[in-house]
């Protein structure tokens, strides 16, 4: 539920520009904004809950024109202004729509939330989405902004770089937003992440990490991305914090070894007999990576790395004699693989 | 405008990968240095260390003297521009010039004086009201740089800002970062992997490798002095072509010999050999493309310099031609006039120029020549 607090601000910053005294009361009753004494003398005692409590219109109170505002059709507040003139009433009425909007949105991002995190039922989600105007004939992917500083320069960058249909961004605190998106562009995810990591860190002065689903889901079913997008973030973290993007079906793999008992990793990386100094030697690790991902390939390996072919050759050899096991094998390059995934996962370092 | 100092700086991830090794380097205030190497050399997290996107991990960082190590992004008074950049669609040339000052709450005024003059210096000016979508390739990245210029910073940060655009842009996009470093005099470091961006821009190179700097200096130092087999394969295209050869002494001549040939090694390159001793030894000789030739006078002048070889494929470039050639099982690329007459399946005799050769030590694949001191 949205609080007062953004309610009194948005106040504050109103009343500076149009030179009128505002007076907010809560549902409660209490004035929550604006001088207490004056309203209480100019207004008299008055139980604006209970007497006026399903007013729609502008109504008059004391020498005060107000409006209530509602909220999920309850009353959320009351606005208040001193004149009962025509000017008065349009000025009036201008400020309630300025906080109606403010709670449709922040309406649409507490359902947002709530469906993000499963929190509400398929029905639910399809009711709300209806209601908040969102679409949904088409299919969306849900991406985590993740940063140490606050993000709200983050967001406004994000909406205005899109299209803004079809895009909706949720702030969960101040180092975190959730991006739902139906992507249609020509450009793959991970460039139009580059896009969005690099405007963010450029014109925001901020680093962030982004983690996305690789579900394109109706909305109903956005939880399923945002638990994709969440595991991308925790495991990329730690399997290659310095890319600073990660896509969860980058992960599937660690993914089935995250959760394994640790017991167990640490038997199954104590009968391979391993010598650890390989986790330590930058090089090796390096040239295992780069010859997993040119599909155990030596020579589109040795060009990737600038090294010739035979200097290759024997640092696989000596990634041998330190593990026994050899990487040009499949068989082994699976078994090199599992462990140095295990290791980083659970940060064994012996 | 300021120079950048960067003392013994290490950057390590957590998990144990060091992308950056005891960096040492000092920039000067309106220079234009190009951090260049392959992919995964460390010259982005460099650049990034330097924005304060990410830690230093170990050692100083100096802007304009002072230590900025734990200063954020913000407060560094830089400007970036990266690769991915993007105009935002709905706002016109001016808006997007002036967003990041909004985001920084500059007044208004401010704001104005700044974008019209960045506008100005950019030839945008007549372009201010327009969308994104209305602007050509060449504009928009205009309006990218504008972004950055709008911010008055004393160094600018750019990261690969040519790689999206297409050949003929980057071109014409190249020259037009040259002059505008010229135009605002101010500090310009720029990364990327693409050497012929780093030879025409840089005032200086530094060239990097596994998170450490190879060799620093001014681009045709580079080209003519390089400190390495990595720096001499990496800068310069086609590539230097490597020969393992042994330098023998005959008859008070000293020749470097491979595959049965022989190349004569004159005075001049055997008095800048760092050690008398490589005479005897197995080397990595290094010629570039360019200090090959076919010409007829070229052979006769050279004759103690010429080799046999069999012309494999021939790429006419237009204003040259690209022969490639086997040696008794050695590829060699010559970069040759048009006019040649050789074609595939010819054997023909090719020269090569001494005194462009270039000399590396087969273990630590350092130059062994010292440079001539004009």
């Amino acid at each position: 539920m949205i609080g007062y607090d953004i309610i009194k601000k948005v106040a504050y910053d109103i009343q500076k520009n149009i030179q009128m005294p505002i007076y907010i009361i809560d549902k409660s009753g209490n004035l929550i904004y604006g001088d207490k004494d004056f309203f209480e003398k100019k207004a008299g005692f008055l139980k604006i809950n209970v007497e006026y409590i399903d007013e729609k219109e502008i109504y008059e109170v004391g020498e005060f024109i107000c409006y209530n505002i509602f909220y999920n059709d309850a009353l959320f507040c009351t606005i208040a202004l001193e004149g009962k003139d025509e000017q008065s009433k349009k000025v009036l009425y201008l400020i309630s729509l300025i906080f109606e909007q403010l709670l449709q949105k922040y309406n649409r991002e507490e359902f947002l939330i709530e469906a993000l995190t499963g929190k509400l039922s398929v029905n639910l989600v399809s009711y709300y989405a209806e209601k908040y105007k969102i679409n949904k004939n088409v299919k969306y992917t849900v991406a985590i902004v993740e940063s140490n500083n606050d993000i709200d320069d983050a967001i406004k960058i994000i909406t205005n770089i899109f299209d803004k249909g079809n895009l909706y961004t949720v702030k969960f605190d101040d180092k975190r937003f959730a991006v739902i998106f139906s992507y249609k562009g020509n450009n793959s995810l991970i460039e139009l992440y580059k896009t969005m990591k690099d405007m963010i860190e450029s014109e925001g002065y901020m680093k962030v990490k982004i983690a996305s689903s690789s579900s394109f889901v109706p909305i109903e079913d956005i939880h399923i991305a945002y638990r994709e997008a969440e595991i991308a973030l925790l495991i990329g973290k730690k399997l290659e914090d310095e890319k600073g993007i990660y896509i969860y079906e980058d992960y599937s793999f660690a993914e089935i070894l995250w959760g394994i008992d640790i017991e167990k990793v640490n038997n199954f990386i104590k009968k391979r007999n391993i010598d650890f100094g390989i986790f330590k030697d930058e090089e090796l690790i390096q040239t295992l990576n780069a010859f997993f991902r040119n599909s155990l390939n030596l020579s589109e390996t040795a060009r990737e790395l600038y090294i010739h072919r035979n200097t290759l050759v024997y640092r696989l050899d000596k990634i041998f004699k330190m593990t026994g096991l050899d990487a040009k094998n499949f068989d082994d390059a699976v078994l090199l693989k599992t462990i140095m995934t295990l290791t980083k996962l659970y940060d064994i370092s012996r | 405008m300021a120079d950048v100092v960067l003392k013994h700086v290490y950057k390590v991830y957590p998990g144990g990968v060091t992308a950056v090794k005891d960096f040492n380097l000092e920039i000067q205030d309106k220079e234009f240095i190009v951090l260049v190497g392959p992919s995964g050399c460390g010259k982005t997290t460099t650049l990034r260390m330097i924005a304060g996107l990410e830690e230093i991990s170990q050692g100083e960082l100096y802007i304009d003297g002072k230590l900025v190590n734990d200063v954020p992004p913000k407060d560094r008074d830089i400007a970036m521009v990266f690769q991915n950049y993007a105009l935002y669609p709905h706002m016109t040339v001016y808006d997007n010039m002036a967003f990041g000052l909004k985001l920084r709450k500059v007044p208004r005024a401010e704001i104005d004086r700044k974008v019209k003059e960045a506008a100005r210096i950019l030839g945008l000016e007549e372009y201010l009201n327009r969308k994104p979508k209305a602007l050509s390739g060449g504009q928009r990245q205009r309006v990218a740089l504008g972004r950055a210029i709008v911010r008055n910073p004393k160094v600018f940060l750019m990261d690969e800002p040519l790689s999206n655009l297409d050949a003929k842009l980057r071109v014409q996009m190249r020259t037009e970062l040259a002059k505008l470093h010229d135009r605002l005099q101010t500090t310009f470091i720029y990364v990327t992997h693409d050497q012929t961006e780093a030879m025409t821009m840089g005032t200086r190179i530094v060239v990097m490798k596994d998170g450490v700097i190879q060799q620093v200096d001014k681009p045709q130092t580079i080209y003519d002095y390089p400190s390495n087999l990595f720096v001499a394969g990496f800068i310069g295209s086609p590539q230097m072509n490597f020969i393992d050869a042994r330098l023998e002494n005959k008859n008070g001549k000293v020749y470097a010999t491979f595959k049965g040939f022989s190349v004569l090694v004159p005075e001049g390159i055997l008095k800048r050999l760092k050690d008398p001793s490589y005479v005897g030894k197995e080397i990595v000789l290094g010629i570039r493309p360019e200090d090959l030739h076919d010409e007829e006078v070229f052979l006769e002048a050279y004759p103690e310099a010429v080799v046999e070889a069999k012309v494999e494929v021939t790429e006419l470039m237009g204003p040259e031609t690209f022969l490639y050639l086997d040696v008794n099982g050695v590829s060699l690329t010559a970069r040759v006039d048009p006019r040649t007459r050789a074609k595939a399946g010819d054997v023909i005799k090719i020269g090569f120029d001494i005194n462009k050769l270039h000399m590396f030590d087969k273990e630590t694949e350092m130059t062994i020549l010292n440079r001539v001191i004009s």
